[in-house]
């Protein structure tokens, strides 16, 4: 009886061993496999993980992170920039219109604002979008993004396209964590810092006006633009969302959008929704506008218009 | 509102453009400046290896024949110009008694750098866009509490010559990853 | 599980038995079975590899871009969760029609659906541009986007169905394990609840789709019965095939009884499956019209891209095929017409519910533009560890699970 009994535990502890033997290398296998992750630095500090939502942070709290993201940005960029946290101002909700009989679809706005907002180089990336359009029709089927030959081209119009800043944005609607709203000067902001990444709120605008940082986006330090701001074009991480904010590091401070500064044509209006001397009132009230896909209820404040 | 007075300063051709406006501004703190890019009422001169801008008249006084009035009646002088601007004489704009200033359609002689109020005259529709700031583009504030704003002047976009936009090459096209062929070239 | 503390008994000293025991099972077995273990093993590191690169290099490793933001990981969560609630087809004849067949052998599609769910997280977190941000996702501590996002909705079903099916499995192992007859207080709620439950997590997942306004190939009701009518084919279908597999390598008794019970659910969900394929498709051709234009870029091509048309035609095919099979009186009177037929349409369903329903609502785009998709390496190298990983987790459930219910291992007869 005892002597089974010894076989028995041997046995066990033969197996055991073995066991025990099977699940180190396991383990170490998923160390190795998991290795990559070790050179991974999305966050330098325990603060960085634990930063609280826009919402959520004092003016300490932000003053702090700031701080800490140019120290952030002159390491991984080196260049020297300042981040403010600029606050939308009282009586002000901002509205664009865009003359589609003046565009010519020469760019310079996707442009600007590649430049202005701090975008990756090797992409080209732009908040803006220009498509080319068949004329005599407003199906984008027709249309295309892609055009690089001298414009205007024969029986074609151009229609520039980013976020349209909607009043019922369908992008705010699906995201899973908040990271996105609009704020009361109308626009549709987005903390890169708290966005996840789950990319719901690209599958959910009608306009693909969302961009996701797919990797880190490269800028040469000479060419980043240093006066920057928390919800517009400071550097955004990895894996996180971004969209068009209508410059509002510039625009509210009273300055206009960089796109318009770089319109040639003077196809761009900006200004106060809610002046009722504005241009862009002017224009709403006395041009034939229209708003992109009105079907889908999202209630832009982006509006077309033409002259004739 | 026409009638207005365009405030008129030196060669710089700046504009004070508030008085162009209908309604005076009250709360304006900042002025919006028109601009020109051009050097108004000189031509381009080349005299030996350097460039110099002569004002109409110097060459306009000094010679005695009559001038053409029309773009096709240019035989040694401005050929190399484009023209492009409807039926228009030269005389439709320019004033044949002062070289130096335009001409209004009534007769009343105009300073070069007032060029918005003689375009005006037929493109009445361009002038209230763009004292609406819906035409013209503008750099600057669009809260004139905060800041100045600059406005471009007509010839700044336009040659008055040949007032057709130009075309151009535009802005290089995103370069999205995966992208397949342009469309032009998988379609046609 | 916290239920069981509120009897009088010994359950401090028993549970840890308990699972001592189970991790006893669980790493005990035949050549074969670590054989098995060892090449998803394999398997789950070349995907936790190939997650970590894209984590550290950035999602820039998978083929998704702008135009095309959901791939491969969403397409295969959308397949899991109907995997998940497919399982609910044994529990409904096992408790709802008293069929004792199927009863006896019901855990076997409650494991499942643990499985299939483990996978869903999985792939939701492949998914994530900042998994290292998960924690924003929590109720509470981060920031929850309730009940406004559809996404929040889905964590709370598709959490909440894990945590039921580990109830209801933990339970009744548990209490085998202990000789006891269950008591029905303690789970038959449950298992009700899990049924409503099971329906939940689908139209949920067609939800986060169809919501969709600017999608209009999503931006249908009819995705939800949809979801739910391809949830019971793949659910019976790969149950089939695990009972197939548990009575050839196991000493459980599963009788044929519940295969042709499934068999018979079957009959009807397959024809009804393809029954709600052929109106969407009525209803997208026949109206034409630029929304029409994802339809046909999936079933005919577009604009000289016909990337998705060998896939879905691939898809329809192998579901009439197995709609043929199923329906035949082959398929009942050898069993083998029927695994075929069921292999057939697992992969049939996997492509029309994954490459066929989320890549054509971004081809073409929003604006109509054409950006095609083919999932990278990296992705296909994640998605096949995230496969091993609930294979793991199904294998060593039923590892455990299934000698607890054949008496072999009760808590008087072991160490």
């Amino acid at each position: 009886m005892s002597d089974s009994e010894t076989k028995e535990t041997a046995g066990i502890s033969r197996r055991t061993m073995l066991k025990a033997g099977g699940a180190t290398l396991g383990a170490a296998a998923f160390a190795r496999a998991f290795a990559p992750l070790t050179e991974w630095k999305p966050t330098t500090s325990v603060d960085d993980f634990l930063q609280k939502h826009y919402k959520e942070m004092s003016k300490t709290d932000m003053d702090s992170v700031l701080r800490r993201l140019e120290v952030e940005t002159k390491e991984n960029y080196g260049a020297d920039v300042s981040i403010e946290d600029v606050k939308p101002l009282d009586g002000v909700k901002f509205g664009y219109a865009l003359n589609l009989s003046a565009c010519i679809g020469c760019r310079k706005c996707a442009d600007a604002c590649h430049k202005e907002n701090n975008h990756d180089r090797a992409t080209n990336n732009s908040y803006i979008r220009v498509f080319e359009m068949e004329q005599g029709s407003i199906n984008f089927e027709h249309g295309n993004a892609t055009y690089d030959h001298e414009v205007p081209a024969d029986g074609k119009y151009y229609m520039p396209v980013q976020c349209q800043q909607c009043d019922n944005p369908p992008c705010v609607k699906v995201c899973p964590v908040e990271a996105t709203w609009k704020e009361k000067d109308g626009i549709v902001v987005v903390d890169y810092d708290w966005c996840i990444g789950c990319r719901y709120c690209e599958a959910a605008c009608p306009y693909h006006a969302r961009r996701f940082n797919w990797k880190k986006p490269e800028v040469p330090a000479e060419e980043i633009n240093p006066v920057q701001a928390y919800l517009a074009n400071r550097m955004r991480p990895q894996g996180t969302m971004e969209k068009c904010h209508f410059c509002l590091h510039r625009t509210r401070k009273g300055r206009m959008p960089a796109c318009l500064e770089a319109c040639p044509t003077g196809a761009r209006v900006f200004g106060n929704l809610l002046d009722p001397e504005s241009e862009i009132r002017w224009v709403l009230a006395n041009k034939r506008v229209f708003v992109l896909k009105e079907d889908v209820g999202t209630v832009p404040s982006f509006f077309y218009f033409f002259d004739q | 509102m026409m009638a207005v007075t365009l405030g008129c300063q030196d060669f710089s051709s700046k504009v004070d453009v508030t008085e162009l406006s209908s309604e005076p501004e009250q709360k304006t703190v900042h002025n919006t400046q028109i601009v020109s890019s051009r050097n108004l009422g000189t031509l381009e001169v080349q005299l030996g290896d350097r460039t110099e801008g002569v004002r109409c008249g110097v060459c306009h006084t000094t010679t005695n024949e009559s001038p053409a009035n029309r773009p096709d009646e240019l035989t040694e002088f401005h050929t190399e110009m484009e023209f492009g601007h409807g039926d228009l004489t030269c005389n439709a704009c320019h004033n044949p008694e002062d070289r130096d200033q335009l001409r209004l359609a009534d007769g009343r002689s105009l300073a070069f750098e007032n060029t918005l109020l003689l375009c005006a005259q037929c493109h009445g529709p361009q002038m209230r866009d763009y004292r609406r700031g819906a035409h013209g583009g503008m750099k600057g504030h669009w809260d004139l509490n905060k800041g100045p704003r600059t406005r471009n002047h007509c010839v700044n976009c336009h040659d008055p010559h040949d007032p057709a936009f130009p075309k151009m090459f535009p802005a290089p096209p995103p370069r999205d990853r995966l992208m397949p062929k342009k469309k032009e070239e998988a379609d046609h | 599980m916290a239920s069981e503390e509120a009897k009088p008994s010994t359950h401090w000293a028993d549970y840890p038995r308990f699972l001592l025991r189970s991790l006893m099972l669980a790493t005990d077995g035949s050549a074969k079975f670590y054989a098995w273990m060892t090449m998803l093993t394999a398997v789950a590191l070349v995907g936790a590899n190939a997650w970590a690169h894209q984590v550290t290099e950035g999602m820039i490793v998978t083929n998704m871009t702008d135009h095309v933001s959901w791939g491969l990981y969403i397409a295969n969560f959308t397949y899991m969760v109907g995997l998940a609630a497919g399982a609910v087809m044994m529990v409904i004849p096992a408790y709802v029609y008293d069929d004792h067949e199927m009863h006896d052998v019901v855990i076997i599609g409650e494991l499942l659906a643990i499985a299939a769910i483990v996978m869903c997280l999985g792939f939701v977190v492949a998914d994530l541009g900042r998994p290292d941000r998960f924690w924003h996702l929590l109720p509470f501590i981060g920031r929850f986007n309730w009940p406004i996002s559809m996404l929040t909705w889905d964590v709370i079903v598709l959490n909440g169905y894990l945590l039921i099916n580990l109830h209801i499995c933990g339970y009744l192992i548990y209490t085998r394990f202990l000789g006891k007859k269950p008591d029905k207080r303690w789970y038959i709620p449950f298992v009700f609840l899990s049924i409503a439950w099971a329906i939940s997590i689908h139209t949920v997942t067609a939800f986060l789709y169809n919501g969709l306004g600017g999608r209009p190939f999503w931006n249908t009701a009819i995705l939800v019965p949809r979801f739910i009518a391809s949830a019971f084919v793949t659910g019976p279908a790969f149950i089939i095939l695990t009972l197939q597999i548990v009575r050839r390598v196991t000493n459980f008794h599963i009788g044929d009884g519940p295969i042709h019970t499934l068999h018979s659910i079957l009959r009807i969900t397959v024809l009804l499956n393809l029954f709600l394929l052929g109106a969407e498709v009525f209803t997208e051709f026949y109206t034409g019209g630029s929304h029409t234009a994802a339809a046909q870029y999936l079933f005919f091509g577009l604009h000289g891209h016909y990337e998705l048309v060998p896939w879905i035609w691939t898809a329809i095919t192998f579901n009439t095929l197995a709609a043929i099979l199923i329906l035949s009186p082959a398929a009942k009177s050898r069993l083998w017409v029927l695994d075929v037929a069921c292999l057939l349409t697992l992969v049939g369903v996997w492509i029309e519910k994954g490459m066929g329903l989320i890549v054509p609502a971004f081809v073409p785009s929003t604006m109509h533009e054409i950006v095609p998709y083919t999932p990278s390496l990296v992705e296909w190298q994640v998605m096949a560890g995230i496969f091993a990983l609930g294979l793991m987790v199904y294998t060593i459930a039923l590892k455990v699970a299934i000698p607890v219910f054949t008496g072999d291992v009760t808590i008087d007869n072991g160490p």
